[in-house]
């Protein structure tokens, strides 16, 4: 079993030989741009220097995945949000304080949209990937969910009032923008990608979970039904009071934060979605080391979490030796446990 | 794409050991990341960028480095160094990496009597070393006026413990804990040490930098 047959293997709760170690978020560092001499901002932005830095996800650091939408500006920038495009050592952001709609009549997606320096780039990454590696490893594309969109294109305060003063305009809003998501998720498919990962960032620090079921819920399940390939739904923060919900949605996987307990996660789930998770970034992957890194994938492992990753994307000055440490604690435990859930399969 | 190196990461990291300090760009040294490695007591300053001019400005690092820890130089090769009393102390090390890195090659490594001026009075604080049965022990005191230089002082001696990684032997008094003396180490360290809430907060926006959250994103009211 290769390393693109394990993480669609265990997307779909199949048998694999050992879990699946992905990375639906970005596992680059300064170190890792400096292997290859594809730096941030640039690799952002170049579909060469992009595809060259994913690559070393799976050729340098064993995991099982590439992912090389490191940044959640694509699809904005593309709209016509200014981006504040930082140094090697930050991450790009929309500058959501400059807001480029405020009702959604306006919501427009421009034409050209897929051929957008910054859309392109990520469509000729994923042709090159998929070109170069994409027989063994598994392509993980990333398209933005419409709640994230709104964010930066109404600015987060704008619009978490408008969804607070009139639900059925936000309604309208998040309806309009999740044509960006399928638009884009198309076109990532078409380049070659296995996965799509759907950040929609309905975060538990910002929204209930009934706010989702009201939003979210069954728009999320018409983009599983819209886009033909796994989809790795991504939300923030504490996301136990919905993920309940999330488990009727269809979408193959959730990739789960940290400030979720993984036991009452896989509770919850029941073994009606997949769950993805949940290695702390800031704490443990960015200031512990290699020790406490195997503890938490122990921990995620002994819990049954299908497949496991980084919560987020991981901090830029990671240590190498860290980021290392998640695949060779997967190994490791797979060797202590043979006779393990994953090996039987989820569907057994 | 398709591209080939002579060592692959893993290897790299095999022979380097683990990393005791990441800095992400050097502003003298056309930002490439600077890493610290140690490896049975042997700190080796490595980037993964590639080029003479790399190495050149790495064995300044090395250079300067040495000079604001007190530290040895490797006699086989310029990038490397140690601890001369054996114990590497990663805590007290983040100061002077950062130093090393982000601070201009220009500046010559200060001398003479250990001593910062404090930034809640007027008082100089300084440290003094003394060896007693093979440790070295360091008093610090102050002169000048303070409203309560003894809460100064003990202020900075909590500083040179928490930054520093030295034990206190007394009310004002420290030393390391391999009983070397360091009094490069503990100039370095002692601008920190008299301002920890200061020095916490720049600590925190360091870590702050390049993570990726709800906060760094924008997402957080």
């Amino acid at each position: 079993m290769n390393s693109k047959e394990r993480v669609l293997a265990a997307l779909r709760g199949d048998p694999v030989d050992r879990p699946a170690v992905i990375n639906p978020g970005s596992i680059m560092t300064v170190e890792l741009m400096d292997f290859v001499n594809a730096s941030f901002p640039e690799a952002c932005r170049d579909p060469e220097l992009n595809a060259l830095l994913a690559s070393t996800g799976f050729n340098e650091l064993g995991f099982d995945s590439t992912y090389h939408h490191y940044t959640i500006v694509q699809e904005s920038s593309a709209l016509g949000c200014e981006i504040q495009w930082e140094q090697k050592d930050n991450w790009p952001t929309v500058v959501m304080s400059r807001p480029i709609w405020d009702h959604p009549d306006q919501i427009k997606i421009p034409p050209g949209f897929l051929e957008h320096p910054d859309t392109l780039c990520v469509l000729k990454a994923t042709e090159i990937l998929k070109t170069e590696i994409g027989s063994e490893a598994c392509i993980i594309g990333k398209t933005m969910g419409p709640w994230s969109l709104g964010y930066h294109t109404f600015g987060v305060q704008n619009f978490l009032l408008m969804s607070v003063d009139d639900p059925e305009l936000t309604k309208v809003a998040l309806h309009k923008l999740k044509e960006v998501s399928v638009m884009f998720g198309l076109a990532q498919i078409a380049a070659g990608a296995d996965v799509l990962m759907f950040p929609d960032h309905a975060t538990g620090d910002l929204v209930s979970g009934e706010y989702y079921k009201t939003f979210l819920k069954d728009l999320h399940a018409e983009m599983a039904e819209r886009l033909p390939v796994p989809l790795i739904l991504h939300i923030c923060g504490y996301t136990l009071d919905r993920l309940d919900y999330i488990c009727d949605t269809g979408m193959a996987s959730f990739h789960f934060d940290s400030k979720n307990d993984p036991q009452k996660a896989m509770d919850i789930a029941s073994g009606r979605i997949r769950l993805v998770g949940n290695i702390n970034c800031p704490i443990t992957m960015f200031s512990k080391g290699p020790d406490e890194i195997r503890n938490e994938v122990t921990s995620c492992l002994d819990a049954g979490v299908d497949l496991i990753a980084p919560e987020c994307a991981l901090p830029l000055q990671t240590k190498l030796e860290n980021i290392l440490e998640i695949p060779k604690a997967v190994k490791a435990w797979s060797d202590a446990n043979p006779k393990s859930i994953y090996i039987n399969g989820r569907n057994n | 794409m398709a591209t080939t190196f002579n060592e692959t990461v893993v290897q790299i990291l095999a022979r380097l050991g683990r990393c005791l300090e990441l800095i992400p760009m050097d502003p003298y040294g056309n930002e490439m990341s600077v890493g610290f490695y140690e490896k049975d007591g042997v700190i080796t300053v490595w980037s993964f960028r590639e080029g003479r001019d790399v190495d050149t400005r790495l064995e300044e690092i090395r250079n300067r480095i040495v000079g604001l820890g007190g530290l040895s130089r490797s006699r086989t090769n310029p990038h490397e160094f140690y601890f001369p009393g054996g114990t590497v102390y990663p805590r007290a090390f983040k100061f002077i990496a950062r130093n090393a890195v982000e601070k201009s090659p220009l500046i010559p490594i200060p001398d003479g009597r250990i001593e910062v001026k404090d930034l809640k009075s007027d008082m100089v604080l300084f440290a003094t070393p003394r060896e007693e049965n093979g440790t070295w022990i360091y008093t610090v005191g102050g002169e000048g006026d303070a409203e309560r230089p003894q809460l100064r002082i003990r202020a900075t001696v909590a500083g040179l413990v928490r930054y520093g990684e030295m034990e206190k032997v007394g009310d004002e008094e420290l030393k390391f804990p391999c009983s070397s003396r360091y009094d490069q180490l503990v100039r370095s360290v002692m601008p920190y040490a008299r301002n920890v809430s200061g020095t916490e907060d720049m600590l925190e926006a360091d870590d702050s930098r390049g993570q990726m959250n709800t906060g760094t994103l924008g997402f957080s009211q």
